[in-house]
Order: structure tokens, then C-alpha cells, then sequence
């Protein structure tokens, strides 16, 4: 399966177009991007072609800003030219593949641009801001606010709500006012400045809240209203009263009702949203497969369908993986013990030693110490099942006061005295509030722009996030530590098994498998082992509610920084690179996919997503050329053992804040490894060079023929014809 | 005892206590070495170098064990270093240096090699495993603090009273020696006849600055107006200046010589009267250099040099800049951070670990040194001449003059061009080297790493600009450690003026350094040159200016530099599959433009008509790039080896116990 992974992506890799507009006088100008790549991508959405054209038929912006950085007057402020130019190349690049990704910045005209290139936008602009330079022609000054209106293009199902020109964005960083126009569809905010570089996408899903602030000044005739995104971004707008324009009751109506959908009665825009794309996302995951794929069934586990209706446990999916000579009686006995029913089953078993994770929820032991006997022959099978260790270690997620308090509401942990084989640790990783909590902090330190960069390291520490971070982390080695060293089987849980319990599940098996260090394997293992076996994402996210209850953690934003930090930890490791997680996390917040709408499977069957809804999988899997990670080093199919086992250091000096995500607002703050985008030029230059060897041998074939037929001296014939001779001559070593 | 045991074993137990007799170590941890005579394992010495004193079997304790496990051995003092040797290392340290292997330097290729003149403290250790200060005497233990981030501990409780004795007062004598001509320097300049070592005869060897031609060769190179500036050629006799080279190069409107010396007369004699200096332009403007309060002669004259008569800027480095006491103060926190016995400590420290490297404040240090940078760039790219106004005028300048022409000077960034800046802005301008290193004994307060700072400056340069600098992280590196030798006459003065007398061109010179072959692969970086050839191919930028990001939360520390003798935490870089990807790249490249230039020559080859042209070996084809970005075509065999390097980090112990350690 990773020969046919490895082909659409290899022939993408060397058209990457990398073109940089900052070389002033070229012997020859670089190639058009390769656009007919693009159009093959079935995202471009009929309709919205034609608005690209017409926009970028205007004066875009993407060049001047670009030619005056290369001036290299404004060179040396926080941000970089190198990075401005490769950001408007990257989106004029982009333009014509279709707005795609969650927190977007139309700003050219172009659909849309990923929000990893969004925050080099404002890079761009604030940097040549620091300078003084104005950033925008003269030509693009006379451009009417009316001309903005219409500027971006719809995705398909998508509707303009609202518009209004009162409305004035304050800068972050400057907190100067920008005028412009702002739109309202059923899927996000448009604000477009007449300055572009101030124009922006906000998908309204991303939105965690909106408050009124008071101000000092015109409280009379306008208010400012915050909004506080999920992805840590927060936009200021002061709203003003004029008698042309819709009221502000009827905007803060409307902006409401569309961002939180769900609590004004109306439904997700993922359902309204009809994208056509060429890979079927839904397929990517198939349970059966999977287990199939791990060796199941075997001559200890079974595939067991007593699920199918969801009456042994409703948070779990249809198929699950249980000791072979566990009945179908006796899981619904230990069911009925374990918390919300969620009972051990099988996440991942060892090819060689056959060492298995299993996952479940804490069991119902209360104040009384409840025992079941069921419960604890079950758990016994699962320790039979693995003869290459004495033990069975129980992974208890939790700190252990957080444990034994959970006795008190009918929960609790295995006691070793009643599961006998068993060894139990806990491992100290906080509840879904504390995670909120530091979030929340590290919200407060990045934005909108890391404050205090003197104390940067003491406010980090402060929020506690990389400590939560690496208890993660170090559960999950302890895990792998098991599994691999040991070759002892581990059963985790933490509560209800759907948090804790998911992270290190997913994280251990990333450590112990490299399939799920593919593209495909990350996909499968967060069908696996997050949506089916319900982590509640919608509650989690809290998909289109106005009220931000308890259930919102960071859970799964969690689990990918955690993933981040093994990339960057094994670089070479991971098919793929940052924005594909960034990609992933984007869109889990933003209701434009059907793949994160649901609590768990069942849920997902009744709501019909899968046919009323795309999967974020056919949106990333139609393209994967930007996802890729260009260093990434597949082991050979039959090397085992250490090398294919991740062992990453957890300690903070090799843990790092993820700033690309968390501070990808700050100008300062680079988009993109420097490195791969050199990589990136290496690969083009080679595809250049090989193009110009091919012409020249064409031209010494035709030579050598028309030598043949003349008989003439070879020397008396010029080289090479002067178009190429002027073509490679700069060309010097 | 005459059976050569030399093995890693148990010596002691939990306590450090030893659990048996010292002639009767613990027999079943212990490896017997049968049948091999109790043969000594002499260092290879370098010229000049003598043993000074010795000691037998004395243990070296692996690092983080809590001194409870090593391996025995032979210690040699010589006036150089401090050199371990057995038959055997142990695994871990094998393990260890293999790692790091990139970052030995070939002056001390011993597993355990320690110049003397880079130990920074040295404490005996009491049997409660407390540091009490060191004397001469018998020795029972022995910990060793590296100024580059090292620390050994070792053991004399089975080698004889006499043996630790000499050792001891070996040490006192030659770790921080009182008076210059201790310095390995003068010893090895003494005995090499040689001369080539020191001062390389050919056309392009790095110039000293101290003549006249050395400045002509600077001017014209910089573009600079000989109108403007005058080449001073007064300070024959360092009279004028004594920290200042023979030569140096003033603003024309000073006037003549005699006029400069008055002025310079009228100068605070604290600062040694240093003169306003030229070191460098950028097209029309100038960077100067000056000591102190600015006198107005001087800056009308700057003011006069540039073309447009722009008022110059003043950029105080001394105020933006941190001090030298702090720069030191916070090397020295840094160094305790790093330098942990025990895999516990490293554990127990791990959680405030950001807010004790806040309190470092190293990285603030460094985000200051590339703010201050950062604007005079600013200015100069304005057409604005900058002067870099410092107390001294011989330590922050001398780092923030040097980043400035990395950042807009490409010939800066190749190794010779960085061997040329070094040896101007450093070495010739008169930083105290031998004072700031604390190669010999000095006040402490003048002791400072300012030139580690340096580089680490140069560190965050390189990491923002891949490509853009023909020497890696791994070569600056090995430059700390050259700097902590006191055997290159680069590094062991404080200016010019200490070489008069002396028998210089004999002196070792750290740029005539010579590397093997495969450490010479990881000090250049094949981006380089493969970028600059093809970035008008590509159209890529050219690397004429390289962006600079100050902004603390985006700098990295430099674990490469600042992990590399703490083998948990050491993961080499150089043997990264990341770079491997890029330099295979870069071959092939390179092989394909290499091809190109051949077939413009004319030079057919003889597959080509055939279609079979190779590069590097190999076809080059759109298959073959795109295997080239999944990573197939690699050599299979040696990435696996390298991976397993890198996939599994050095662990003292590889017991599933110690993968525990840093974690709660």
C-alpha cells in the first residue's frame, strides 16, 4: 500500500513550482507555475474559477509588496523578504486551487490560502508597517470599497448572509482602525480592506465567543466586539450606527445565528457544503481492515460484531477486538462494570511478540470496592492472551488522588489484590479542565502577539502547557517501554476512556508502528482511535454552541502538539510535515467536514454524515503535495525491531512551544522550516537542469545528424545554439 | 595487582562506598583481561608536549552515574591536557562520542581528552559527595568543570598516594597558570620547526591586518574610497595605541599623523586612548568602531568620508549590549544548569528548567547582541555610516561589528571570508582573549565568553539562513574549543602587541587547522555552494543579504554546543538523516550542473548520444527525483546505521530503567 501512496505524490514532487520574483534581471524567467497540475484537483469548484480569473486579472498585491521588500529596505525588521516572497507565491500559487483550509486570507483574489500562509501574511504587512513603507500601490488605493465586496469566491453551498461597510477591524499588534468591507456568509467572516494585506478569513465555526467590549470614546454611535477564536486568534471590530447600513442589533444577529449555528436552530455549514473531490475520505478507514492489517483475528483475539446495534456499549464502534474466548455474555458482563460500558478491547497488538494495548474505562469499583467477577476474568483472558510476559500492566491515566476521588462517584481502579497478575501505575496526566485552563494561558501569551518576549520562557513554564505536554508524552513512552521491552501487554484507561485514554493509545502505537507515521496510517489511527471509539469531538469542540460549557477541552489539539514534537523530534520519521497536522487541527474546528462532527460512531450513523457530509480525508487526500514531508525516510519492509520504535526524549529542554501553530499570528514567527524550502529549490533546480540537459542532447542529436548528412568538420559548427548557450550561462559552479 | 583488568564495572556501591578491599575489586562485575601485558597506554603527544605527571588505575565515573560506575585506566598530565587512557571504553562512551563525533576536535582525539586550559573549576569531593576546593595533596576524588559545558569526575582510591599526589600538584601548576609563557602556545612555538604550521606561506592565507598591504587588500575589496580613508601607519611602536594593530585605518578629515596622535593623547587613557577606527563599508556608508564618548573631530571626519555627508548614526553597543560581567554571570548559571551528576538531578531540574534558563538570561544576551545588529544593518542599508561606540571598544563591538558584515557580506560567509572577519574584528582589534577565556590567571573580573556569545549569534544566523554560510554549526563549535586551548596563537592573546617578541610565525594558527576528511564533510555545508550555483537557475534569492529574527521566543538554544557532553541529551545533528537528504541532494545537483558546463564545452560524452548520460552515477530522471524526496535511493545499509543513532537517544544505561529517567 505505500508503493501506490508513494506515486501521486512523486510525480507532483518535482513540477513544485519555486518561483521567487525577487531575482531582478533573469537570464531567463522561472516557468509559469504548472497551473494544469492544479486544475486536475477536483477541489477547484465550478464557479469560482471564473472569479479567479476576474480577480486576479486586477491589480494584485501579490507582486508589489514582494518587489519592494526585495528592496531590502525593510529587510531586516522582525520578519524576513524571503519569507514575504514565498508567502504571496505560495498563494498566488494556490489561487486557483479552491478555498480549502479553515482560517483563510483572501487577500489577492485568490480563493484562499491555508492558514499556515495566513499568518506570513500579516508578517508581510506589519513588517513593511514597521518601516513606514506603504504597501500598497497607488493603484490599489483608487480601487472603490464597492469593488471589494464580491471579492472572494463561494465555495459551493455557501451564501452571503450580510454586508456591511461600517464595520472597521482593529489591528492587533497597532490597534490602529481598518476600514473596509465586511461580509457574512454561512461559513465565515470576510473583511476586505482597502488595503489588501488587511484583509482576512475567519471561518465562523472557529469562533469560541463574542463579546461587547465597552469603550471610552463614541460609545454613543458604536461598540467593539471581540471575538475570541478557537485556535487561540482574536479579532477586535467596532461596529458603528448608520442609517444606510443594517443595524447593528440585525449584525450582531446574524453573525451570531451563523457562528453558532447549532444554538439558533440552524444546521452545520458542513451540510450545506457539496465540495467534489477525487479520493473518498469516508473509505480511508475500515475497521476490519485494520485489524486485519495487525494480524487479526489470530489465535488469541477475535473480531467480535455483538456491537453492531451499539447495545454492549453506545460510545464504541460496531467492531471491536476481544480475547478470543471472551463470550459475547461475558462482555456484556464486564460492560456493566465498567464506566459508561466502555470494556477493555483491543487497540494495537505486537506483530512479533503479540503484546497488545487495550483501552477501556475506569472500573465501577465506588466507596463500597465493588468487585466483578467478570470484569476480572475478562482482564485475565487478556493477560493469557500474551504469554511472553508474567504481567499485565494497568495504565491508569489519571494522578492517583484524582483516581481514588473518582471512588466517591462509583468509579475507581483495579486493586492489584483483585486482579492478581496485575501491576497498576497512574500516570499523573491532569483532567480535561486543567488542560482548558492552560490553554487558556498559553492564549493569553501568544496573542496577539507574544508578549514580554524577555520572559517568554517564565510565562510558558507558567501555563503549565509543555508539562501537560510531556506527561503525555512520557505516559506514552512508559507504554511502548512496556510493550516493546517488556513484551508485556498494557491496558489503559483513564475515566470515561475517551480523553487520556485516546492520547496515549494514538501516541504509543505512533511510537511502536510506522504505518502510523504514514499519511494514510495517521488518518486511519485517528478514525480508529478517536472518532469511532468516541472521543466526543463535538463536545470537545463544541461545534456551533454559543455557550461554552465545561465539556470544551483541548484534548485532541493536545494529542497532535504531541505528535508535532515527535516530528520534530525524528524529522526524518513522519511522511508527513507540519501542515498536515495544522491542517488536521484547522479543521477540526471548523464544521466545513463531517469528520469531527460527532460525539462517537453511533452517533455519526444516525446523523447520516457520511452521506450528507465530505470527509476531510478527500479534501487532503486529493492533494498531498504540500503535506509531505521531503525528508522523510521510509524503513525497509523487513528491518524490525529498535530502529522502527520511537523513543523520544521527554524531557524540556528538548520540548519546544509549538509557535508556527500557537503564534502563527505573530508576524515574528516564520511559517515554514527555512530548510525544507530549500529542499524544495534543490528539487526544482534539478528538474531544471535536467530539462536544459534534455534540449541540449536533442540539440547534439540534431547536430550529429545533420553532421552525418554535410560531412562537415564538427569544430566548424557552433556548440550549442545561442538561445541555450545564453540559457545555462550563468549556470557557474 | 599485575592482571590488566580494565573493564566498566561496579566499583562502588550505592553510596560510593566502596564495597571491598582496594586491591580486590568486586570479581563478578569485573572483566578480566587475560594474557595481555600491563602495557601503558601513551598519548600520542603534539610538539612540545611533555607528561608532566601520571597516575595508575584510577577510574573515570560515567557520567550521571552518581559515581558509582566507571572504568579504570591510566591518567596522564601533560602540559597540555588531560588524557585518560585504557584498552578498552566501555560501551557508553563509545556510544556517546559516536554520537558526537562531529564535535571532537582533532587536537584531542582521546575519548577522554581535556585541555587543560579549559577546565574552569576543579573540586575534591568529599565522601559525602560534597565539592570542597582543591589542593595539592593526595587526591581521593576529583570532579572536573569544563568551560565548554563538561564535567568529568575521577577516582584515586586505588592508585597510590604518590601517583594522585603528583597528579594533583600537576594540575594546580598548569590549570591556571600565572604568567603567558605557560601557555601550550609558546611551548609548541618553541619546538616546531615547522614553520608552515603556523603562518601559512601560500598567497591566501588569512591576514593578520597588522600591514599596510592587509589593509590595501580590505579597501579595495569593501569598495572603500581611499579619499575618505587613510591607512595609519604611526602605530609602528603601538605608542599611539597599544590594543590597536600596527596599521589601522582612519578618516582622511582627522588629518596627518601627528594631528591623530595629539587627539588620541586627549582620550581617556582608561580606554587606552583608542582612536575612532574604519572596519568596514557597505557601498557609500562606513562602519566604524570607537571607545567611549564620541569625540566631535572625529565624528565630522566620518561625517566628511561619506559621499553624501549623511550625519553617521551612533549605535551604543556598550548600553544594548549586555556587559561583560553579565555575559559571564550568565554562562556560569547556564553551566550549573547543564553540568548535572546525576540522572536524578537532570530529572529533578527538568521542570523549572525554562524558567532557570530564563534566569540564564543567555538567550535574552543573545536576542540583544541580534537587535543591536539588527539595526545598525538598518542604517547601513540607508546609506547611513554607523559607529559602534563601546567602553574599550574591544568586546560587544567586536561581535556586533562581525554580525553585521555576516549579514551583508556573502565573502564573510565562507570559511576563509569568517577566518578574515574573526582575525579582524577579534584578533586584530585587540580582544582579550587570553583575559575573557581565563586561560591564564586573571581577575575574574575580566573573564568573560563574550566570543561564545559570539557564536551563538552566528548559531542563530545559520539556523534562519539555511544555505546561506559555507561552514555549519559543528565548525563553530570546534572553534569554542580551540578558543579553550591556548595552543593557537589566534586565541591566547589579548592583542597584537603580545606577539611582539615572540616567535609568531612558529605559533600554531587555529585557521591552518587540518581535519580528517569525515569531519571536514560536517563542517561544510554542501548547501552552500549548491545553492549559490543554481540560484540563478532556480531563480531562488541570492543569498547577498540573510534575514535576521531577534525575537527571543524564536531563538533556539544550542544544544549541540551546550549538550554535547551530557549523553542523554546529546543527539549529533551532522549524522541527521535531514542533512543527509540534502547533501545527497546536493550532489546530484551539483553532478547535473558539473554535466551541464561539460556539454556547453563541447565535451561529449560518450553514453550521451545513447541517452545513457549519468550523473553521479547514477540517471537522473523525474523517477529518480521523486524516489529522491521519499528517500529510496538512499544507500540503505549506512542510513539504517546513522538512524540508529539517531532514533534512539544515548542512554547511560539501556535498561528500560534509565529510558524512564526524565519523567515523572
Amino acid at each position: 500500500m505505500s508503493d501506490s501512496q508513494q506515486r501521486p505524490g512523486s510525480a507532483n514532487a518535482p513540477s513544485i513550482p519555486l518561483r521567487s520574483k525577487r531575482v531582478t534581471a533573469p537570464p531567463f524567467s522561472p516557468p509559469p507555475p504548472p497551473i494544469n497540475q492544479y486544475s486536475m484537483v477536483p477541489s477547484v469548484i465550478p464557479g469560482s474559477a471564473q472569479r479567479t480569473d476576474r480577480s486576479s486579472s486586477s491589480p494584485g498585491r501579490s507582486l508589489i509588496p514582494q518587489q519592494r521588500q526585495h528592496s531590502a529596505e525593510s529587510l531586516l525588521s522582525t520578519s524576513t523578504a524571503h519569507q514575504a516572497g514565498q508567502s504571496t507565491d505560495a498563494s498566488s500559487m494556490r489561487s486557483d486551487r479552491a478555498s480549502s483550509m479553515a482560517s483563510t486570507a483572501v487577500a489577492d483574489g485568490s480563493p484562499s490560502v491555508p492558514s499556515s500562509i495566513r499568518s506570513t501574511k500579516s508578517s508581510s504587512s506589519s513588517s513593511l508597517s514597521n518601516t513606514g513603507e506603504p504597501l500598497v500601490s497607488a493603484r490599489e488605493h483608487r480601487g472603490e470599497l464597492g469593488s471589494l465586496e464580491d471579492a472572494f469566491a463561494n465555495l459551493n453551498g455557501e451564501e452571503v448572509k450580510l454586508t456591511s461597510k461600517t464595520v472597521q477591524h482593529v489591528d492587533g499588534s497597532t490597534d490602529a482602525l481598518q476600514s473596509g468591507v465586511l461580509t457574512i456568509t454561512n461559513y465565515r467572516l470576510i473583511f476586505r480592506a482597502a488595503n489588501p494585506a488587511d484583509s482576512f478569513d475567519l471561518p465562523l465555526s472557529f469562533i469560541s465567543s463574542i463579546d461587547k467590549v465597552s469603550t471610552t470614546s463614541n460609545s454613543q454611535n458604536s461598540f467593539r466586539l471581540r471575538i475570541t477564536c478557537k485556535d487561540l486568534r482574536r479579532e477586535v471590530f467596532v461596529v458603528t450606527k448608520n442609517a444606510d447600513q443594517p443595524s447593528q442589533k440585525h449584525f450582531l444577529d446574524v453573525l451570531k445565528a451563523h457562528a453558532f449555528p447549532l444554538s439558533y436552530k440552524r444546521q452545520l455549514f458542513a451540510f450545506d457544503y457539496k465540495g467534489e473531490y477525487s479520493s473518498e475520505g469516508w473509505s480511508v478507514y475500515d475497521a476490519k481492515t485494520e485489524y486485519k492489517r495487525q494480524g487479526l483475528p489470530n489465535d488469541m483475539w477475535r473480531i467480535a460484531n455483538v456491537n453492531q446495534k451499539y447495545e454492549l456499549c453506545e460510545t464504541y464502534p460496531s467492531v471491536l477486538a476481544v480475547p478470543l474466548n471472551a463470550s459475547d455474555e461475558l462482555l456484556f458482563g464486564v460492560a456493566s462494570f465498567r464506566s459508561r460500558g466502555r470494556l477493555p478491547v483491543l487497540s494495537w497488538i505486537h506483530p512479533v511478540s503479540h503484546a497488545t494495548i487495550t483501552r477501556c474505562s475506569q472500573p465501577q469499583v465506588g466507596l463500597n470496592g465493588r468487585r466483578s467477577k467478570d470484569d476480572e476474568n475478562y482482564v485475565k483472558l487478556i493477560h493469557d492472551a500474551n504469554p511472553s510476559y508474567p504481567r499485565l500492566c494497568i495504565m491508569d491515566a489519571r494522578p492517583l488522588v484524582n483516581a481514588a476521588a473518582n471512588k466517591a462517584k462509583g468509579g475507581g481502579y483495579e486493586s492489584e489484590e483483585n486482579y492478581p497478575s496485575s501491576d497498576l501505575v497512574f500516570l499523573d496526566i491532569h483532567n480535561i479542565h486543567v488542560m482548558r485552563e492552560s490553554l487558556r494561558k498559553v492564549r493569553e501569551m501568544c496573542t496577539p502577539r507574544i508578549e514580554d518576549p524577555n520572559h517568554f520562557y517564565s510565562n510558558l513554564e507558567a501555563t503549565h502547557w509543555l508539562s501537560h505536554i510531556k506527561a503525555i508524552l512520557a505516559g506514552a513512552l512508559k507504554i511502548v517501554d512496556k510493550v516493546e521491552t517488556y513484551k508485556s501487554s498494557v491496558l489503559v484507561h483513564c475515566s470515561d476512556g475517551w480523553d487520556r485514554t485516546s492520547q496515549l493509545t494514538s501516541l504509543s502505537m505512533i511510537m511502536l508502528d510506522p504505518f502510523y507515521r504514514t499519511i494514510r496510517g495517521f488518518q486511519v489511527l485517528i478514525e480508529k482511535e478517536w472518532v469511532s471509539f468516541g472521543h466526543k469531538f463535538a463536545h470537545r469542540i463544541g461545534h456551533g454552541e454559543e455557550k461554552e460549557a465545561t465539556e470544551r477541552s483541548p484534548v485532541f489539539l493536545q494529542f497532535i502538539d504531541c505528535v508535532w514534537q515527535l516530528t520534530e523530534q525524528f524529522e526524518t520519521s513522519f511522511e508527513f510535515n507540519e501542515r498536515f497536522l495544522i491542517a488536521i487541527i484547522d479543521n477540526v474546528h471548523n464544521c466545513r467536514f463531517g469528520t469531527f462532527l460527532s460525539n462517537f460512531e453511533k452517533e455519526h450513523g444516525e446523523k447520516n454524515l457520511k452521506v450528507k457530509t465530505v470527509s476531510l480525508w478527500s479534501y487532503i487526500n486529493s492533494d498531498l503535495t504540500e503535506y509531505r514531508n521531503p525528508f522523510y525516510y521510509q524503513q525497509p519492509q523487513d528491518s524490525t525491531g529498535v530502529d522502527n520504535v520511537l523513543y523520544p526524549l521527554t524531557t524540556h529542554r528538548y520540548l519546544k512551544l509549538w509557535l508556527r501553530y500557537y503564534a502563527r499570528y505573530d508576524p515574528s514567527v516564520k511559517y515554514q522550516e527555512p530548510i525544507e524550502e530549500r529542499h524544495k529549490q534543490l528539487l526544482y533546480a534539478l528538474q531544471r537542469l535536467t530539462e536544459l540537459r534534455d534540449n541540449l542532447k536533442k540539440e547534439a542529436a540534431a547536430r550529429r545528424d545533420s553532421n552525418a548528412k554535410n560531412n562537415n568538420n564538427i569544430n566548424t559548427i557552433p556548440r550549442s545554439s545561442s538561445n541555450h548557450s545564453r540559457v545555462t550561462e550563468p549556470v557557474h559552479v | 595487582m599485575s592482571t590488566s583488568f580494565r573493564s566498566y564495572y561496579n566499583a562502588f556501591g550505592f553510596n560510593g562506598q566502596k564495597k571491598q578491599q582496594t586491591n580486590s575489586p568486586v570479581i563478578e562485575n569485573v572483566e578480566f583481561v587475560n594474557n595481555i601485558p600491563d602495557v601503558r597506554i601513551l598519548p600520542p603527544l603534539r610538539h612540545g608536549e611533555e607528561i608532566i605527571a601520571q597516575a595508575q588505575r584510577v577510574h573515570v565515573f560515567q557520567p550521571l552515574s552518581l559515581n558509582n560506575q566507571g572504568l579504570i585506566g591510566e591518567l596522564y598530565i601533560t602540559n597540555f591536557r588531560l588524557s585518560f587512557q585504557t584498552l578498552r571504553f566501555p560501551d557508553y562512551r563509545q556510544d556517546h562520542q559516536a554520537a558526537v563525533h562531529d564535535y571532537w576536535h582533532p587536537w584531542t582525539p582521546g575519548l577522554i581528552d581535556i585541555p587543560l586550559l579549559s577546565i574552569a573549576q576543579m573540586f575534591r569531593l568529599s565522601k559525602s559527595g560534597k565539592r570542597k576546593p582543591f589542593k595539592i595533596g593526595g587526591l581521593k576524588r576529583l570532579v572536573i568543570l569544563c568551560k565548554n559545558f563538561r564535567l568529568e569526575t575521577f577516582s584515586f582510591q586505588l592508585s597510590s598516594t604518590s601517583d594522585s599526589h603528583s597528579v594533583a600538584s600537576a594540575l594546580s601548576g598548569y590549570v591556571h597558570p600565572l604568567e603567558k609563557e605557560r601557555l601550550f602556545v609558546y611551548h609548541y612555538g618553541a619546538k616546531n620547526t615547522n614553520p608552515s604550521v603556523g603562518n601559512d606561506t601560500s598567497g591566501d592565507s588569512v591576514p593578520s591586518f597588522s600591514m599596510r598591504s592587509d589593509w590595501i587588500t580590505e579597501m579595495k575589496r569593501t569598495d572603500t574610497n581611499f579619499a575618505s580613508w587613510r591607512i595609519l601607519q604611526a602605530n609602528e611602536n603601538f605608542h599611539i595605541c597599544s590594543s590597536l594593530p600596527r596599521c589601522f585605518v582612519v578618516p582622511f578629515a582627522v588629518g596627518e599623523d601627528a594631528k591623530l596622535e595629539n587627539l588620541c593623547a586627549l582620550l581617556n587613557p582608561a580606554e587606552e586612548r583608542r582612536p575612532l577606527v574604519w572596519t568596514w563599508s557597505y557601498g557609500a556608508a562606513s562602519l566604524c568602531r570607537m571607545s567611549g564618548d564620541i569625540d566631535d573631530t572625529f565624528f565630522r571626519a566620518v561625517q566628511q568620508s561619506h559621499p553624501q555627508r549623511h550625519t553617521p548614526r551612533i549605535l551604543d553597543v556598550g548600553a544594548m549590549c549586555p556587559n561583560i560581567r553579565e555575559i559571564k554571570r550568565s554562562q556560569e548559571i547556564l553551566r550549573d544548569l547543564l553540568l548535572v551528576e546525576s540522572a536524578s538531578a537532570l530529572e529533578s531540574s527538568d521542570d523549572k528548567w525554562y524558567h532557570d534558563l530564563e534566569s540564564s538570561r543567555w538567550l535574552q544576551y543573545v536576542s540583544r547582541c541580534l537587535e543591536t545588529c539588527r539595526m545598525a544593518v538598518a542604517d547601513l542599508q540607508k546609506n547611513i555610516s554607523v559607529i559602534l561606540k563601546e567602553t574599550g571598544d574591544r568586546d560587544l563591538n567586536c561581535a556586533v561589528s562581525s554580525l553585521v558584515q555576516l549579514c551583508l557580506d556573502v565573502s564573510c560567509r565562507t570559511l576563509k571570508g569568517f577566518h578574515r572577519l574573526i582575525e579582524k574584528e577579534f584578533v586584530a582589534f585587540g580582544h582579550r582573549f587570553r583575559d575573557r577565556l581565563a586561560l591564564v590567571k586573571t581577575d575574574p573580573e575580566r573573564e568573560s565568553p563574550v566570543f561564545l556569545l559570539f557564536l551563538d549569534c552566528v548559531h542563530q544566523l545559520l539556523v534562519q539562513n539555511p544555505g546561506c554560510f559555507e561552514f555549519t554549526d559543528v565548525y563553530l563549535v570546534l572553534l569554542w574549543d580551540s578558543s579553550l586551548m591556548g595552543s593557537f596563537k589566534t586565541f591566547s592573546m589579548n592583542c597584537q602587541r603580545d606577539l611582539q617578541g615572540t616567535s609568531s610565525p612558529s605559533m600554531p594558527s587555529v585557521w591552518n587547522l587540518s581535519f580528517k576528511p569525515d569531519l571536514k564533510e560536517s563542517i561544510m555545508d554542501p548547501l552552500y555552494t549548491t545553492t549559490n550555483a543554481t540560484s540563478q537557475l532556480v531563480g531562488s534569492p541570492s543569498n547577498v543579504i540573510v534575514s535576521l529574527n531577534s525575537n527571543l521566543p524564536c531563538l533556539q538554544l544550542w544544544k549541540h554546543c551546550f549538550f554535547r557532553f551530557v549523553p542523554p541529551l546529546a543527539v549529533s545533528s551532522a549524522v541527521s538523516r535531514k542533512s543527509t537528504v540534502m547533501r545527497e541532494l546536493c550532489h546530484r545537483v551539483d553532478g547535473a550542473m558539473a554535466e551541464m558546463r561539460g556539454l556547453q564545452n563541447g565535451e561529449l560524452v560518450d553514453g550521451f548520444a545513447n541517452g545513457e548520460v549519468s550523473v553521479d552515477g547514477e540517471d537522473v530522471s523525474y523517477e529518480d527525483l521523486a524516489s529522491l524526496a521519499s528517500g529510496d535511493s538512499l544507500k540503505a545499509a549506512t542510513i539504517v546505521r546513522r538512524r540508529s543513532q539517531l532514533l534512539r537517544p544515548f542512554v547511560p544505561n539501556a535498561t528500560s530503567q534509565t529510558l524512564m529517567t526524565f519523567q515523572k
